[in-house]
This record gives C-alpha cells, structure tokens and sequence, in this order.
C-alpha cells in the first residue's frame, strides 16, 4: 500500500508542509519562553544554603515569600496600580478610538501611526523624559508655581506610586486604543442609526448599543494594561523612587541584592500565575461572549 | 390635534445640497396617511437622502418636511414618530430577537408587562413565534428581514420608513415577502413608505409611486397611471419596457414619426393639450404590440420590420424587430401565438389608443 510516491504519501507529505512553517515559532517559544520558564519554576522548588543552589523539592520558598508582609505589600501596590492604570487608560482611550474609528474620516490611518509613534522610541526614554516634566523643578511644577496655584513644589509627582503611574498611563495608552478601535469600528453606523431611530437619545444609544458592543475592546484593552502594568519593572524603577516598591522590583531585589534565587523564582512564578489566571479569565469571557454571537 | 392633516407625510420644495452636488432637488409630496408609497429611482437619484430626511438623519437645505402636520425640521431621529427599516436590516447583534423587537418601546417607556405583550403579537404578526430568545446572528435572511420589520412596526409609527427592504433577499424569497408586507400594511393601516431601485417590486407594493431621477421628482402618481400615462420619457423607460418612437403632432391629431408609415389618430386626452408640430416620444408598450400573422386588422399603428431575435420565456416570447432606419422595436406577445420567422420581415401592429406621448 505504502508504495514511496503512492498519491496516498504524497498528500501527506503536502498537508505537512504548512506544519513545517509552524517550526520557526515553535523553536522561538520553546528557546525564549518554555525553558526559561521552566527553569524559574525549577528554581523555585531548590534551596539555598550559604548563598549555594542545592537541587531540591520543597515548597518552603513559597510558605516564606507568602510569610512576608512586604511582599504582600508589593504584591497589593502593583495590583492597585496596575487596576488603575487599566480604569484610566480605558477612560482615556475610549473617546480617542471613537474618535478614529467613527469621526476621523481619511484622518484614520494617520491618527492611528500618531497612536503608534511613541513605541518606536525606547521606553527607556519615554520614561526618563517624564522626569523633567515632573521634577521638583520640572516642567509641571514650575508652570503651577508660576501660575501661583502653589508655593512649593509638588514633591510627590516624581519618585512615588503616582508617577509610576503616570507613566504607565503614557505607556499603555496606546496598547489600550488599539483593541478598542478595532472593536469600535466594527459597530455599524446602521446599528447606531436603528437605536436613533427607535427614539434612544444619544446618551441611551450609547449606553444600550455602543458601549455593549465595544465590550471586547474594552476586555481585550484591560488585559493588555492589567498584565503588563502587574509586572511593569522599568516605569516603577525609573519614576517610582524605590520607597515604595512593585511586585517586579521586589523580584528583582531579591535575585540581585539578596541573592536568593530560589525565593525570587518564586515569587516569579507567583506573579506568573496571577496573570496567567487573568488571561484565563478573559479568555473565557471573549470565549463566551464570541461563542454566543455566532 | 395630529387629526388636523390627512398626510402622514408632506414634503414643501425640499432639496438637499453637498457641496456642489444637488441630491434632492425641490421635491414636494404629499402622503396620505395609511398609503403605501414607493420612491423608486435608479442608484444615485437622491431617493434614499429623500428617506433619510423624513427620518431626520438628513438635514434638508431648504424646505419643509411635515409629518403628521407638524414641522419636523430641526427635530433629531429619536424626537420623530419614524421607524426605519435599515436596507441591512441593522439588527442589534447584542440582543436576541425579542430584545430588538422590545427595543423600542424600552425608549419609549412603555411599561414592562405591555412590552411583553406587544413583543409576543409582533412575533406571531412576522411569523416568529418561538423565535424570541434567539440570536439575531441565528436567523437566515429572510427571518432577520421579518425581525427589522417588527422591530419598526411594534411602535406603530406615524411613518414606518423602508430602504430598499427586500433588496438582500433572493428573488423567491423577496416575492413571498412582498406578498407578506402587503399584507401587513393592509391590516396595520399604518403608512409605509418604502425606496426601491425595483420597478416590479414598486409596482407590486405601492398604492402611489414616487419616480425620482438626479435628484428631481419626475412623477407622483398610481402604479397603473405611471404605466399608462407617464408623464416623462424617463418615467416611460423607467417603469416597464417601452419602446419610444420620435415623433412630431401633426395637425388634426396626425402623428407623424420620422420616416414611419403611421396612420395614428389620437384623442385629445392623449395629445394632452400639446400644439401641432411639438416634438414628441410615442410610447408603445410591448404587450401592445402584435406580430405578423397575430397582427389584427384593427390596429391602425403598423410598420414592417426585419425580426431580429426571438427569445421564448414559458408563457411569453419577445420579439426583437428592426426598422429600415435602423431602430428596435420590442413586442411581447404569448408564446401560444405564432412565432415569426427569424430573419424575415414581419408586420408590427398596435392600435392607436394603446398609445402615450411625452415630451421628446
């Protein structure tokens, strides 16, 4: 039957060929995501024992990370901000992705590339230009004093939780715009128009048609800003000061000053498992709400 | 109050400017409260800007639209007595069936346990009984056009508007729909008026035709008096098959067309009061027209013609036959009479009365 060039082995070979082209992504997962993920969950069951790794199978990192107050502290911070930053950037992206998706006409495509822009500059940068403008003697401040709204400086808009949080508001609007632009653009004007129609007032249609419909936007958006703002490390390390420390910094803490790899794998992976538990989440939401429009 | 007007709908000189483009062009109407009008025009005639005025989606340049009496210009969609059927139906895809057709008399406050109520008619009126709590991406075409029209009929409208309602649906399906909504007009009582590209469709529905062409109306009338008696050459080629002979009155209603031998005598009603020696189209409908050996003494409009194509369809046959001078000549006659023979000269017959004038 398995004659070499029978019809039968030649489709087979054809139907993996396109398999084949999975490979480069594949290999790229596997050497950039898998293994060094599998070795910080493997890190995190070894011990340490004068400042040397020992192989090992114990859950004890995990019962002490969990023990300690400041942890959870961090862990509390990062979730607040990262909840924030996610409430802000939806308020903030949702009139400029309606903007483009319905009112920008051929303005579109160029609005969209302004959205974009900022990420072909390094963050790095972005972020450290945020210090002159909120500097003790930054742009900001010395515009309120001129104006005489203050006599001092406001001292908590650099080196504190709400620059860290200005920042990732600049940062992730645009990762909010883009998923709820898609979202708006495929709200019909026609639906817009039937709800008009049927005497909703612009505020009713609004809320009755267009923001239920912009529910996977604003979902999609909230995952982006959630994740990335949880484990944020360079914004909160160049704007945050280093009083008060983020989950990520408190990671990295533990990996460079205390030298405690175990324990830092830990509470990487406890990070990782938080948000891996909100994609999930989402996931099933957009499951649901796609599986039962169609 | 709103008894002061017998029409539903009544258009002042309205007209409809972009830029420099003209899409409507000082249309006056006047509906009459319970009729169905059809506004039918090729695309780009200006009869769905014309529709989405009444709805109140387009501001008009100048003049008035009055619905129920009342001036509504300046009064946005959701402060009208309108519904609209959308040409895509845009039925909310969030909501099942029922949530659209509730949707509304949500708007309009009406109370819970009423809502239920009409919600549940109006799926038996349209013929979706038990469809209620489906997804509106769940029904085929023709089911998500009955939902569109419930969805508009259930506020009993001063006006239910429909753009280009059964454009979407295929021809069997739009047949049967036609039939459907002639219905539900008939027992709603309500007044519809629809745009349609589609002569047949027009015909069928409407109990008054509006024929638009660049923005302008050309006429205003009844199905059967825009057939018989259209009042321009574009309504004449527009609504039906016609064929148009240039031609010149002559004195003591002689018709005289160009080169042919006619012997037409007109009534005056026919020459509708236009002095010897205008210009004019004779309009000749095909099914008036009789061929070779099915053409009767009695027709007194008779020219020879070479048959050029003879095309069967079940019932009927068209004949193609050309004039010495080069022009078509279209009969349709039934495919039981005898056919001529392609290629031979044949006699193309039509009695005189059958015959309008418009301007050429």
């Amino acid at each position: 039957m398995a004659m070499p060039g029978s019809p039968r082995r030649r489709t087979s070979l054809t139907a993996l060929l396109p398999t084949a082209g999975l490979l480069p992504l594949v290999l790229w997962q596997i050497v950039f995501f898998v293994v060094p993920v599998a070795l910080i969950v493997g890190l995190s069951v070894w011990r340490r024992e004068n400042y040397r790794l020992i192989p090992d199978f114990t859950f004890n990192n995990y019962a002490a990370i969990l023990a300690r107050p400041a942890i959870w502290r961090a862990l509390l911070l990062s979730a607040e901000t990262a909840a924030f930053v996610t409430v802000v950037c939806a308020v903030l992206a949702y009139p400029v992705a309606y903007f483009i998706a319905k009112k920008a006409g051929r303005w579109r495509g160029l609005l969209l590339v302004a959205v974009i822009a900022p990420f072909w500059v390094s963050i790095v940068m972005r972020v450290a230009a945020w210090r002159l403008l909120l500097g003790e003697r930054g742009v900001i401040n010395q515009m309120i004093m001129a104006l005489g709204l203050t006599d001092e400086p406001l001292s908590f808009l650099l080196y504190s939780p709400v620059s860290t949080a200005i920042g990732l508001i600049y940062a992730y609007l645009p990762l909010y715009v883009l998923p709820l632009y898609a979202a708006i653009s495929n709200i019909h004007d026609s639906w817009i128009d039937a709800a008009m129609d049927l005497n909703a007032s612009p505020a009713r249609t609004f809320f009755e048609v267009i923001l239920p419909l912009s529910a996977p936007g604003l979902v999609v958006g909230a995952v982006f800003c959630f994740v990335f703002g949880l484990g944020e490390f360079v914004t909160p390390a160049l704007l945050g000061g280093g009083k008060q420390l983020m989950f990520s910094q408190v990671i990295q803490d533990e990996f460079q000053r205390r030298l405690d790899w175990p324990s830092g794998a830990a509470m990487a992976v406890v990070l990782l498992v938080l948000v891996f538990a909100s994609l999930a989440l989402s996931m099933k939401w957009i499951r649901r709400a796609s599986g039962e429009a169609a | 109050m709103t008894e002061l007007s017998p029409n539903a709908v009544e258009l002042r000189a309205v007209s409809k400017v972009y830029g420099a483009s003209t899409a409507v062009r000082e249309v006056s109407m006047e509906i009459p409260r319970g009729a169905f009008v059809t506004i039918l025009g090729p695309s780009g005639c200006g009869k769905s800007t014309l529709l989405r005025m009444i709805s109140g989606f387009v501001t008009p340049s100048s003049g008035d639209v009055l619905i129920d009496g009342v001036s509504v210009v300046g009064a946005a969609p959701y402060e009208r007595d309108t519904a609209m059927v959308f040409q895509d139906y845009a039925l909310f895809p969030h909501r099942t069936v029922a949530q659209n057709l509730a949707f509304g008399l949500r708007m309009r406050k009406v109370a819970k346990a009423e809502i239920e109520r009409r919600v549940e008619a109006m799926l038996e009126l349209v013929n979706l009984s038990g469809f209620g709590d489906r997804r509106v991406s769940q029904m085929s075409g023709g089911q998500a056009q009955r939902v569109a029209l419930g969805r508009a009929l259930i506020v009993r409208p001063a006006v239910l508007l429909l753009d280009e309602p059964l454009g979407a649906l295929d021809l069997k399906l739009r047949r049967q729909m036609q039939a459907e909504l002639k219905t539900i007009h008939r027992d709603l009582g309500l007044t519809f008026v629809a745009v349609t590209h589609d002569q047949d469709e027009a015909l069928t529905l409407s109990d008054r035709i509006a024929v638009m062409n660049g923005g302008a109306l050309e006429q205003f009338d009844t199905p059967e008096n825009l057939y018989r008696r259209p009042a321009t050459r574009f309504v004449a080629d527009f609504v039906g098959n016609a064929n148009l002979l240039e031609a010149r009155l002559g004195a003591d209603g002689r018709v005289e067309a160009q080169g042919l031998p006619l012997a037409l005598f007109l009534t005056p009603a026919q020459r509708g009061g236009r002095a010897a020696g205008a210009a004019v189209a004779l309009v000749v409908r095909p099914e008036t027209i009789a061929v070779g050996a099915a053409a009767p003494e009695s027709h007194d409009g008779r020219v020879e013609a070479r048959v050029e194509e003879i095309m069967f369809s079940g019932a009927n046959q068209q004949i193609v036959g050309r004039l010495p001078d080069g022009r078509r000549l279209t009969a349709h006659q039934s495919a039981a009479l005898p056919a001529p023979e392609r290629g031979a000269n044949a006699v193309f017959s039509w009695p005189s009365q059958s015959v309008w004038l418009v301007d050429a």
